[in-house]
């Protein structure tokens, strides 16, 4: 891509910012977008996991439309991907879906625990405790 | 060789990329593994700001596949309505994209399946209108040459680093991906 290096996302800098406190330096632009799109996503995939729940209840997005006044093309991009909930849409979302309201809560970034699971190490094992042949024993030694 | 074993070589040789959450906390369902050109999309360096915001957006959706309990799926090609993913015409080629929709124009990042939960990411193409740091044409409507070319180039790729290995090719979602949801 020929880009000149002037920005990069190495893990180990990427939190310097945060871990500089309230006298640090500002917070690059670039990295508040990464901060948003995750907070969106959780706020989405929470949203999801109720609709999935109540789904398996007899939900539909139609009945959901129908429900909170909104179109079933309106619930369609709401529910389809992250990008499209607002505060307002979230909470019609949940009123209608579960009759709940949200409860934020949230965690400190700097400081906490690696999560220590891996799946790819997890399918190896899977393989080498399922199937002990000749080629995973071979895996068993390389991997 | 196993496909994990020629997985873990190509690692080795600097050929593949595994992408790890930036924040280690979170918890991983799946497994991404990415060509040179995602890994340098995601990971920079990058020429400006823009560039370096668009590219954090694409890595936290990336991220998301291999976090979320859930993922909305478009398992009919031409069905798309706003599903994180989906599988593309020719749906025996098993091709997918991952769409990352905002801000305009999307983008699409092409990968097929190496084993349940683990997706190899080739390459990423603009959706709707060119961009400057990106070396690939807009995809535009979902029967031009683009969109073919696209998904080819994905095949080939998979082909010049797996020649003797298929990606998944399964009747239904679960065959592919854990927590994957078709929205009805």
């Amino acid at each position: 891509m020929g880009a000149r290096s002037v920005i990069t996302s190495q893990a180990a800098s990427f939190f310097d910012e945060l871990a500089a406190g309230h006298a640090g330096t500002p917070i690059p632009e670039e990295k508040l977008v990464y901060f948003r799109t995750r907070s969106r996503n959780r706020l989405y995939h929470f949203i999801l996991s109720r609709f999935v729940a109540e789904q398996g209840k007899g939900l539909t997005k139609a009945a959901l439309a129908r429900r909170i006044g909104k179109s079933p093309e309106v619930i369609n991009r709401w529910l389809g991907s992250p990008s499209n909930l607002t505060a307002d849409s979230i909470s019609d979302l949940l009123i209608g879906i579960s009759g709940e309201e949200l409860a934020p809560t949230s965690e400190p970034i700097l400081n906490q625990r690696p999560g220590n699971y891996r799946p790819w190490d997890d399918n190896i094992k899977i393989q080498m405790d399922t199937k002990p042949s000749t080629e995973t024993a071979k895996l068993r030694l390389t991997v | 060789m196993s496909i994990r074993a020629q997985i873990e070589k190509l690692i080795v040789a600097g050929e593949l990329f595994e992408l790890n959450p930036l924040n280690h906390k979170d918890n991983r369902r799946r497994t991404v593994f990415m060509s040179g050109e995602i890994n340098s999309l995601v990971s920079g360096p990058w020429a400006n700001a823009e560039m370096a915001g668009r590219c954090y957006r694409l890595r936290a959706e990336l991220e998301d596949f291999i976090t979320a309990e859930q993922i909305t799926v478009c398992w009919e090609p031409f069905g798309a309505d706003k599903e994180q993913i989906g599988r593309l015409d020719p749906p025996e080629w098993d091709v997918w994209d991952l769409r990352s929709r905002d801000p305009s124009p999307g983008l699409r990042a092409f990968f097929r399946f190496a084993c349940k939960d683990v997706g190899v990411f080739f390459t990423c193409s603009p959706r709707s209108l060119k961009v400057s740091w990106l070396d690939r044409l807009p995809l535009l409507h979902r029967e031009s040459r683009e969109w073919r070319k696209a998904i080819a180039d994905c095949l080939a790729e998979w082909k010049a680093l797996f020649p003797n290995h298929q990606s998944v090719n399964g009747s239904q979602i679960s065959d592919y991906i854990t927590g994957g949801v078709i929205l009805r």
